[in-house]
């Protein structure tokens, strides 16, 4: 398997600029308290994912976000095992962007990661006390 | 010899995956080596997004969940 591409919070903010559209694959309760402002924005849940990929369109390219960087990761691998191939990781997520000052909606409040575990469920998506991914 | 792999990111129920497996194969005496892989490019060799995931022989048992002693067995044995 390639390595995936992935890119920082301010080249990520460049290509937002240019259009390029933004994924965000946090869950909803995490989206409805911060998020991203971007022109181009698209919410496809980590919980829902292997679901619904198939919404985002694989004739442009796209970057991936979450919180911290590691459940976009993993979203970036699995639509490249399905022959998207424009698609690039954001590092550090909508933490390391905030950080940098670049535009969100809302209030940032929560600091580590949302969780990959039992995601295809959605019980456990989201349950930001395990403090995995 | 059964070849198991616990696929996750090291948060608490990858943990509590490969302690239920490691039980089950002192148990029921499995001839088996075990790998816990975190590397999430390794993970994804596999296209699984819900982790925990168990592996055996190559195979997807089961993602996203830990599975009972009785289920585990099952997943070792066959």
């Amino acid at each position: 398997m390639n390595n995936a591409v992935e890119i920082s919070p301010a080249t990520a903010f460049g290509l937002t600029e240019e259009g390029v559209l933004l994924v965000d694959v946090r869950e909803p309760e995490e989206f409805a308290e911060a998020s991203f402002d971007v022109r181009n924005l698209m919410l496809v849940p980590f919980s829902q994912f292997e679901e619904r990929y198939h919404e985002i369109p694989a004739d442009r390219q796209v970057i991936i976000a979450c919180h911290v960087g590691e459940r976009s990761l993993m979203a970036t691998y699995f639509l490249m095992n399905h022959g998207y191939g424009q698609v690039v990781n954001m590092q550090h997520g909508i933490v390391g962007w905030a950080e940098k000052g670049f535009p969100v909606k809302g209030e940032l409040k929560r600091k580590s990661g949302g969780c990959c575990c039992g995601s295809s469920s959605g019980k456990h998506a989201g349950n930001h006390s395990s403090g995995c991914c | 010899m059964k070849e198991v792999k616990i696929l996750g990111t090291g948060c608490a129920k990858c943990n509590q995956l490969a302690d239920a497996v490691k039980a089950v194969i002192a148990a029921e005496n499995i001839d088996a080596s075990i790998e816990k892989v975190d590397d999430i490019q390794k993970i994804m060799t596999y296209n699984v997004l819900s982790t925990p995931a168990l592996v055996v022989n190559g195979e997807v048992r089961c993602k996203g969940r830990v599975p009972d002693r009785a289920e585990l067995k099952d997943f070792l044995t066959r």
